[in-house]
């Protein structure tokens, strides 16, 4: 069987050619992309040549495993089946024979395949050029740096701490927030969280008034754009209406419209002067006009009637009025509204980056964007371009891009700027050309709010890069879902999407799938509906469950996904699974933040931080593990009115009212506590919260089930450990927050996801989640922005604050807000498409839409719906369900405490440590030590030197001088102390004693080390200062040199006595060692350099 | 008995035996072979004898380096430590960044620490800087370029110190006349640098090369599902082993993380049950310590010390409050909580030192006390040199009592480290100008951090160290963790600031894929010859994201299973305890001790008894949090204030219709401003003097708007109360109440005002349990001239007068009364309405004042409650993080870490 699309899939891997690849579901994208790959790595220099972005960290690595399984199975010659397995086996012999010639060893450093994510790309670019992307060299990266903005914006605001006039721009803004600080503070948070969007527009490198003229150059052009668009609309009545209004206008009415208004700017108040002619209030064309709209006499004056009768025509054009509609909140460049607000904004900003900056700079981490801003950085602007060749480790030549619809304009800008001389390259070197791919499905463009961008990718496909035009290249095969599935989804969605592509609007046409896989299955619909009170969500719930238990039954190696919008929806579902037993996977579905176990560590890690914090001192006693009554809790506050819980709890404990049982939990409590308390930062921090809570009876006051939730706290605290975070309550209850449920099996049957998370996969049967759901919230967010293409192609930001306008009033900011729910609705309409293709052979979408009661109908869902855009035709052949009123529970009395039933008794351990007695530091004093080290040093130098100077030289000073330095001598003490040894070593030279130890001898060593075995049989390493042999008597001599002193007013001998007491044993066991060695007697002195005298040991 | 060694030295009893010098590749493998050797001569009946002569090459060279220097032979030059050198370079780059190159570096730290190892390189693998044709290739690129022109700047910044780093001494060690050359034996030196081979190849005569022993292990492969798997079955296999085989000497090869060190430590104390009670005793050695800074002693000296820089971030201060090394006799006392709760009160992120001093002192703790001696020091710390900051820092820290007393033998270690550092910090200060206390904290913190605390602990059976250093130990079990593709063999990681094509040319280290492959091969050959068992492992997952096994590891098997999570611990402390439920929603009835509260005593115990409870009976909050700005209390307060004052130079609606705009204006205007008074100082000096000026403003323009309603108000009125006090009694409970405002109307009836600066609903004051008290009690308050309440919505752009009840000309009340009484069949008319509110009021007080505190809840009760740890209400409602839009918040950022 040859493949509609077989010529587009060759086309793809040609790599000579660069190509847009629109692949819809299961059209085998990836297969596609490792063909390319490899087809690449046969042709170039360097495995590294070839670099391919895939969206995330799995993609990445389920790619470069893809790659390698197929150079390794080519390489055991593993037998293959399918067609486009033999052309993929093709291309990896290739590889391997290019891989021998070349010695790559790619089989053996799968890490030179450059398969990266854009995120470690960047990374690995500013690595590369450390300098010219600003960093300075390897920084953390944060996934979530939402507490770095809001720490940037206050920084912002506390600049302002005098008088408004200190930074006119933010006062102003300040004022227009009714002088809400925190809100300020959120929104310039939010904003620098999408500087990427803006910075390059707003951001550092513009000054005051062009960002002023820049967005005003945007509303103007914005303007333009929709008129044109709607004047183009209207164009097959524009000779009528024109007509007509002239009429109107000769009546007299209509200052700004005198016919048809031409698409200008300009043109505004006329074009809204239109709307209020033709639509109603609503928006909603006018049913007739009269006098109000300037059409005075009723239907038997022939201009009214006309006009009546055009408008009839129009009636279900619902778009074009919606259409027209938009010029009413349309703003333009003079609608001052929130315009000085925004104009302080744009200054603003480039403010807020800067405070950015420092915050980075002071907690060494930085975002993603920053990290995308810095590669961008060192990759050069246009005017002043980095010459990769010679940064980075191999020249790029081929680029490959995954999923290029939800791609963000760094990530577009990155590959711009690395292709930017890609053109002309090929053009000169047409036998070896450099290749771009990217390949995407606009119709699983589902990032939007996150900034994706689709229009993007039609950008990318119609104008190429910099002049590197992309050949369109469109799949259409399906091989994943059988035939019934693909007609339905071809049917409902083709319907549904958007008549045309629209760069501008980022709008997505629906294309075709064709069906290549054969067998049986279904799409089937199930509505829901019942009485006020009914629980459709239970009822919903119910039925998938059973479904799922079902087919599990009927077809047991079939894969089922059960798939939602938002976790919560999964909730219900999961849990009827869980409890019916069945294997099934849910990653990142069952927040863990609000288990009871989670939320008692939390407790107590918060009385553990802070024992000023009563209210966790408070809620630690509650706690199921001391479980204390109202009663008690009252004495206890009694007692403790005026100081800190802790110090009660662990003095005395009394407090009159106390209960006897009261008193013996609290005692329990306080063992543990004091424990804690005394064993605090003197264990890993994860082991002694652990020891708290083992001791408190912890684990026994929560079911089995809690283990796996208390294990991730346990692993968090561990985090915080090594990441310096210690008991950081805050840090901790923020990332509790992001702490789900283990998944289960990622193998189980069934799979329980959000649709996001479900991208790129496939399973035998799919449920889908309340499609007619909308979502939650049109709460009037502070900002609202937009990037605009114009016709012409020029690239705008375009940013409105919260302008306190109402519905129906120009302003950017309603503007944008409805731009933003019109594409919304589009991305919805999309994810419901990725839903429904994720099923092979059955795929069954569940709604709740709302029961109109009077016209006995579901009524239609809100725009944000996944199905509104399928309404009402995905309802053809429904199945419906009415669901009954449930009696609510019988009335449950308030929960009742649930309390560990006896005091715990702690396991208990004597502590292990022992305090040291006493502060030795002062003791050893470290000037001392270093001077006694300096003058070994110095002593060692000279030793066996001949002829043995009479004083110390440069070279020992320069040696005493480097002893001491390295002996850890504080600079400030080095002069004085220099000269001490010096006086120490210039004693000894003086001395005839000492001049003899130091002179050249038969057998001379100095710090000699040896082993010697004690009288235990233990190991004792032992370093001799100076020994010799005697060349007149032969005796074997060993020599420890001393620096001390005297003590004030103590004679010479007396010293020396002490001293010989003091350091006679260890010279004995010297002497014992080298005797054991050398084998004959050994004599010992010591020499003591301060005095210069040598005390020899008879 | 003593531990088997771990190094097989009987290959090398050769050379040993003849004393000549054998070099080790670093400090740790010298160490094992002077250990063997002990062993070996032990066991040859040997009493004592000379010891091994092994050392690490490197400092083996710097020693003949410095004999040649006392010898007079080569120059003195002073030998930096690497904090000194990283100092410099910092130093360097700080002045080039001022300068015209434009750039500003994020991390300057990081910088210095690249060009710190790109000149080491340069000159370890002996190319000179100084070299034309090498200049031109720096030039070219651009990193490159900026780094030899800080390159020069090092040189010159040496030269004019006389000092020089290693690399440089054993540069000049090769220009020494008369090396003293001997016998070298070399063991185990991969990989050393073309500098030091030809230092090796001056001073070693004959220079040899230990044999390499032949491979004998044959690997064992384990896979993970996750990392913790992974770490947690080597902690057992270690347990398992040493249970065995008492004696044995177990490797484990672990990466650098921090975080999989963290749990790998936990997981080994957990198999060998050194979680607490014999904490001390794990028989585990780590190679890798931590670093000085971290260690909590001197974690909170450098706390105490932020105190210099004049101004300290609250939630580290109050982390410092809990420190064991600052001694705070009355931590516990009534004078440090007030004194925390009015810093918490402050609503400041970070407190300047002043304000800080003032309100220690004002509570009257021993804090203060101590704040107020330092004061002179903390105010003033001008710039010193390095003997002056570290007298300083002593003092300091003295002052506080730093580090107390009873310190364990780990932490006194630390303490002798601390010292060391800080002479560190001198040398460091000694190479620049003198320091201003940030950039002294910021030295001393950079020392702290390069400096690692390795307990000196006994020779121990396991050891963990990371992959090179285990290299070459006889081990009679080693376990190499974390070998998947990513990391085994490591991908090249060439210095960014030296030009590519030098480093390629010259085979400089990490620079090439084929060199790192090559590198990694031998590394696990040298494990296999020095080993008798070895199991390689990885795991198959980290954060979400599969890890794909080293191609070393062949065909990975399956993964072993999981364990179930939780610890045997845990199920045995479970099944020695049980649980109980008991009803406990009854506190003892209130009795001598009272109540005190106002309206929203009453509001609490209608939205959930327990919440009234725990915050009038048990006097319980959540510690406050800081704002930015004002936070909605005290605009509430500022806007009753400037009403107050408003209507009382005002008086009634005849005098305010009287008025003209301006005038108007002018009243409001000096009422915002007489309300300003209101806020406490520290608040006002918090909260800076733009945010009080633009909110006076803005209460200005509030004003003017309301007064505009208020003169559209069909009736005129006198105000004849405002800020009324009350005093309430129901049901024996004793309220006091502040009625904001009584209006006199035309007819004599009186109306109740509450102003209220948010949204505003009338509903709650007709619902059977009465959700907003006010009205009803205020009402109580009256006597029956009472003929309506209000609520004065003053939100912005929504400003409503918001009134029930009866009287002549007040239509809108009566329809709003008619409209709310309409869904009550209890109550028919005002009349009904006062006395239904005395008696669900009366109720409600009772209830109270009976101790009935069950957790009750009204449905929005818990929306805005922080009480919810103590009632341990179940899973509150969770807005946050659900869905903010798509609900999609959990899914895979665009190209994101998933
Ligand atoms: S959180 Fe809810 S249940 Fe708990 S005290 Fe507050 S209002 Fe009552």
């Amino acid at each position: 069987m040859t493949l509609a699309d077989a010529d587009a899939r060759l086309a793809a891997i040609d790599p000579a050619a660069s190509v847009c690849v629109s692949a819809p579901a299961g059209s085998g994208k990836t297969e596609l992309l490792i063909q390319r790959f490899l087809a690449l790595l046969a042709r170039v220099e360097h495995p590294e040549a070839v670099l391919a972005i895939t969206f995330t960290r799995k993609a990445a690595a389920e790619m470069r495993e893809r790659i390698l399984d197929a150079l390794a199975d080519a390489a055991s010659e593993a037998p293959v089946e399918s067609e486009h397995g033999r052309r993929t086996r093709a291309l990896a012999d290739q590889v391997l024979a290019r891989d021998r010639d070349a010695g790559w060893g790619l089989l053996d450093n799968g890490n030179r395949l450059r398969v990266r994510t854009i995120d470690s790309f960047c990374a690995e670019l500013a690595r590369q050029m450390p300098l010219l992307s600003n960093l300075g060299g390897s920084v953390a990266t944060v996934d979530d740096a939402s507490e770095l903005y809001r720490e940037a914006a206050e920084g912002l605001l506390a600049g302002l701490d005098r008088a408004p006039a200190q930074n006119p721009d933010l006062a102003a803004l300040l004022a227009h927030l009714d002088n809400h600080w925190e809100r300020l503070a959120t929104l310039l948070a939010s904003l620098l969280a999408r500087r990427d969007q803006w910075l390059s527009y707003l951001g550092a490198h513009r000054d005051e008034a062009a960002s002023e003229a820049y967005l005003r150059a945007a509303l103007q052009a914005l303007a333009g754009d929709v008129l044109g668009d709607l004047a183009a609309r209207l164009q097959p009545a524009a000779a009528t209406l024109d007509a007509l209004l002239a009429w109107r206008h000769g009546q007299g009415e209509g200052d700004r419209l005198e016919g048809m208004p031409p698409p200008s700017p300009e043109a505004l108040p006329a074009w809204r002067e239109l709307a209020a002619v033709l639509l109603t209030n609503d928006g909603a064309w006018r049913k007739r006009v009269t006098r109000a709209q300037g059409f005075p006499g009723g239907g038997k004056v022939e201009a009214v009637a006309a006009m009546n009768g055009w408008l009839e025509t129009v009636q279900a054009d619902t778009d074009l009025a919606e259409a027209l509609a938009r010029v009413r909140i349309l703003p333009s460049a003079e609608d001052a509204g929130a315009w000085p607000v925004l104009a302080s904004l744009a200054r603003l900003l480039p403010q807020a980056v800067a405070q950015l900056f420092i915050v980075f700079q002071r907690r060494g981490a930085v975002d993603h964007s920053q990290m995308a801003l810095a590669a961008l950085d060192a990759l050069g602007d246009d005017d002043a371009p980095t010459d990769l060749a010679l940064r980075l480790d191999y020249r790029i030549e081929h680029i490959l891009v995954d999923e290029f619809q939800d791609t963000s304009i760094k990530q577009y800008e990155l590959v711009r700027r690395l292709t930017r001389d890609w053109a002309e390259h090929n053009a000169a070197n047409p036998g070896a050309p450099r290749t771009v791919l990217v390949v995407g499905d606009g119709m699983q463009s589902i990032y939007g709010f996150r900034d994706a961008n689709v229009s993007l990718f039609l950008k990318a496909r119609d104008e190429g890069f910099n002049g590197l035009r992309l050949t369109p290249l469109q799949l259409a095969s399906n091989f994943r879902s059988v035939r019934p599935v693909v007609d339905w989804v071809n049917d409902q969605f083709a319907a549904a999407f958007p008549p045309e592509d629209d760069v501008v609007a980022g709008r997505i046409r629906y294309t075709p799938a064709v069906p290549t896989r054969d067998g049986g299955g279904a799409v089937a619909v199930h509505c829901f509906r019942g009485e006020d009170g009914a629980d459709l969500v239970a009822a919903e719930a119910d039925f998938v469950a059973a479904g799922v238990l079902a087919a599990l039954r009927d077809a047991p190696g079939e894969s089922c996904a059960v798939l939602g919008r938002t976790r919560r929806q999964l909730q219900p579902v999961l849990s009827r699974l869980r409890s019916a037993g069945a294997p099934v996977a849910a990653q990142d579905v069952d927040a863990l933040g609000s288990r009871p176990v989670i939320r008692d560590l939390l407790v107590l890690c918060r009385a553990l931080a802070d024992r000023y914090d009563r209210l966790a001192w408070f809620s630690l006693l509650r706690a199921p593990w001391c479980g204390l009554g109202l009663a008690d809790l009252l004495a206890v506050h009694e007692a403790t009115a005026t100081g800190a819980v802790s110090g009660w709890l662990l003095g005395d404990r009394r407090a009159p009212g106390l209960s006897t049982e009261g008193a013996a939990r609290l005692a329990a409590v306080a063992a543990v506590l004091a424990r804690a308390e005394a064993t605090r930062d003197r264990r890993g921090l994860r082991g002694w919260l652990e020891t708290a809570w083992l001791a408190l009876g912890g684990p026994a006051c929560y079911p089995p089930e809690s283990d796996g939730a208390a294990a991730q706290f346990f692993a968090l605290v561990e985090r915080a450990d090594a990441e310096a975070a210690g008991l950081d309550v805050a840090w901790l209850e923020r990332e509790v927050g992001r702490l789900y449920a283990e998944p289960g099996d990622p193998r189980a049957a069934v799979q329980v996801m959000t649709l996001h998370k479900a991208k790129g996969l496939q399973f035998d049967r799919v449920w889908l989640l309340d499609i007619a759901g909308g979502t939650r919230g049109d709460d009037r967010e502070l900002l609202a922005w937009d990037q605009h293409v114009t016709r012409a192609g020029e690239r705008f930001f375009l940013l409105a604050a919260e302008d306190h306008s109402d519905r129906r009033s120009p302003s950017l900011y309603q503007y944008l807000r409805e731009e933003a729910a019109v594409k919304r609705s589009l991305e919805a309409t999309r994810l419901l498409y990725v839903g429904a293709t994720r099923a092979v052979r059955e795929l069954v979408l569940c709604a709740r839409p709302g029961w109109d009661d009077r016209r006995e109908s579901f009524r239609a869902p809100s725009s944000a719906a996944l199905a509104a855009a399928l309404w009402p035709r995905v309802l053809d052949g429904a199945v419906e369900h009415v669901v009954d009123v449930t009696a609510p529970a019988a009335g449950e009395g308030p929960p009742p405490l649930e309390r560990l039933a006896a005091v715990p008794v702690a396991p208990e351990a004597p502590l292990s440590e022992a305090p040291v007695a006493e502060n030795p530091w002062e003791a050893v004093g470290l000037r001392e030590r270093c001077i006694g080290t300096a003058v070994h040093r110095v002593l060692e130098g000279l030793a066996g030197r001949y002829p043995l100077p009479a004083q110390c030289g440069a070279a020992e000073r320069h040696l005493a001088t480097l002893s001491l330095a390295q002996a850890g001598l504080p600079a400030m003490d080095e002069a004085e102390a220099l000269a001490e040894v010096l006086e120490h070593v210039d004693r000894t030279l003086a001395d005839e004693g000492g001049r003899w130890v130091l002179a050249a001898h038969p057998e001379g060593a100095t710090e000699w080390a040896l082993t010697a075995l004690d009288d235990a049989g233990e190991l004792r390493q032992l370093v001799l200062d100076r020994r010799f042999r005697d060349g007149e008597t032969g005796e074997h001599w060993i020599i420890d040199y001393k620096t001390s002193r005297p003590l004030p007013g103590e004679a010479p001998e007396v010293f020396e006595a002490r001293e010989a007491e003091a350091h006679g044993a260890q010279l004995a066991a010297y002497r014992e060692a080298l005797a054991a060695i050398v084998g004959g007697p050994v004599r010992s002195a010591l020499y003591f350099t301060a005095l210069g005298r040598l005390l020899r040991f008879p | 008995m003593a531990a088997k060694p771990l190094f097989d030295v009987a290959p090398l009893a050769p050379w040993l035996e003849r004393g000549d010098t054998v070099l080790t590749a670093n400090h740790r493998l010298a160490r094992y072979i002077q250990r063997a050797w002990d062993e070996r001569q032990r066991a040859a009946g040997a009493r004592a004898w000379a010891a091994a002569p092994a050392s690490a090459v490197e400092s083996w060279l710097l020693a003949r380096w410095e004999d040649a220097v006392a010898a007079g032979r080569l120059p003195l030059r002073r030998c930096l430590e690497p904090a000194a050198v990283h100092y410099l370079w910092r130093q360097v780059i700080a002045a080039d960044d001022d300068g015209a190159t434009g750039f500003t570096l994020l991390q300057p730290g990081e910088a210095a620490r690249l060009a710190q190892r790109a000149r080491d390189t340069l000159l370890r693998w002996r190319i000179d800087g100084g070299d034309e044709a090498t200049r031109q290739l720096f030039r070219l690129g651009g990193d490159s370029a900026h780094f030899l022109r800080w390159l020069d700047r090092f040189e010159e910044e040496l030269a004019r110190l006389g000092a020089a780093t290693p690399a440089d001494c054993l540069r000049d060690l090769l220009e020494d006349p008369a090396p003293a050359a001997g016998p070298l034996t070399l063991v185990a030196c991969h990989d050393l640098s073309p500098l030091v081979d030809a230092c090796l190849a001056r001073l070693g005569e004959p220079l040899e090369e230990a044999p390499p022993a032949a491979p004998r292990a044959m690997p064992e492969v384990r896979c993970y599902a996750g990392q913790h798997d992974e770490l947690r079955a080597i902690a057992d296999w270690c347990a398992a082993l040493a249970a065995a085989r008492p004696g044995a000497r177990i490797g484990v090869v672990v990466d650098a993380d921090s975080v999989r060190r963290a749990a790998l430590d936990y997981q080994l104390r957990r198999a060998f049950d050194c979680v607490d009670a014999n904490y001390h005793r794990l028989p585990v050695n780590y190679s890798a310590g931590l670093t000085l800074d971290r260690a909590p002693l001197v974690r909170d000296a450098l706390g105490l010390l932020a105190l210099l820089e004049g101004s300290v971030d609250l939630s580290a201060f109050l982390a410092l409050l809990r420190s064991r090394f600052l001694p705070l006799p009355d931590r516990d006392d009534a004078a440090m909580v007030t004194f925390v709760e009015r810093l918490r009160a402050l609503g400041a992120r970070r407190i300047e030192l002043g304000l800080l001093r003032y309100q220690a002192g004002r509570a009257g703790t021993a804090l203060g006390q101590r704040l107020l001696e330092l004061r002179e020091q903390t105010e003033r710390p001008g710039r010193r040199d390095g003997p002056g900051w570290v007298g300083r820092f002593r003092e300091f820290l003295a002052a506080f009592g730093w580090p107390g007393t009873g310190l364990d033998s780990l932490e006194y270690q630390q303490y002798g480290l601390w010292e060391e550092t800080l002479g560190s910090f001198e040398r460091c200060a000694a190479l620049g100008p003198p320091l201003g206390a940030a950039e002294a904290l910021q030295l001393l913190r950079e020392c702290l951090g390069q400096r690692v605390f390795q307990p000196k602990t006994a020779d121990t059976d396991i050891q963990v160290l990371g992959a090179l250093e285990a290299a070459g130990l006889a081990f009679d079990a080693l376990w190499v963790s974390g070998m998947h593709a990513g990391a085994w063999p490591a991908p090249a990681r060439p210095n960014p600031l030296i030009p590519l094509s030098l480093q390629r040319r010259t085979g400089m280290p990490q620079c090439s894929p084929e060199g790192e492959h090559a590198f990694a091969s031998r590394l696990l050959a040298r494990y296999a010859a020095a080993v008798d068992s070895l199991v390689m492992s990885t795991a198959l997952a980290a954060d979400g994201a599969p890890l794909l096994p080293s191609p070393y590891l062949g065909d990975a098997p399956a993964p072993e299973t999981a364990p179930a999570p939780g610890e045997q611990a845990w199920r045995r402390r479970r099944e020695a305890l049980e649980l109980e439920t008991v009803a406990d929603s009854c506190a003892p009835a209130v009795g001598g001790e009272g109540v005190r509260g106002g309206a929203g005593l009453l509001e609490s115990q209608a939205a959930c008894p327990f919440r009234a409870f725990a915050r009038y009976r048990l006097r319980l909050a959540a510690p406050e949090e800081p704002v930015t700005g004002l936070n909605a209390l005290e605009r509430g307060v500022l806007l009753h204030g400037a009403l107050y004052s408003l209507w009382g130079s005002l008086g009634d609606s005849g005098t305010l219709a009287a008025l003209d705009g301006p005038a108007r204006r002018r009243h409001c205007e000096a009422s915002a401003e007489a309300a300003m008074d209101a806020l406490r100082p520290e608040r006002r000096q918090v909260v800076g003097g733009a945010c009080l000026a633009l909110e006076q403003a803005r209460l200005a323009d509030t004003l003017v708007a309301w007064l505009d309603l208020e003169a559209a108000r069909p009736q005129s009125f006198a105000v004849i109360a405002r800020e009324e006090p009350v005093e309430l009694a129901l049901a024996g409970l004793v309220l006091n109440l502040k009625l904001d405002r009584v209006d006199r109307l035309e007819d004599g009836g009186e109306l109740v005002i509450d102003y209220k600066s948010g949204s505003t609903q009338l509903a709650g004051i007709f619902r059977e349990r009465i959700d907003s008290p006010q009205l009803p009690l205020y009402s109580l308050a009256r006597g029956p001239a009472l003929n309506g309440v209000a609520y004065a919505q003053l939100r912005p752009r929504d400003l409503r007068l918001l009134a029930a009840g009866v009287g002549e000309g007040l239509a809108d009340l009566e329809k709003n009364l008619g409209k709310y009484l309409a869904g009550d069949p209890a109550v028919e008319d005002w009349e009904g309405l006062r006395s239904a509110w005395r008696e669900r009021l009366e109720a409600l007080a009772g209830e109270l004042m009976a101790g009935e505190a069950p957790v009750a809840p009204t449905a929005t009760a818990c929306r805005h409650c922080d009480l919810a740890s103590l009632c341990r209400i179940g899973a509150v409602e969770d807005s946050a993080g659900e869905g903010v839009e798509f609900g999609a918040a959990d899914s895979a950022l665009p190209g994101a870490v998933e």
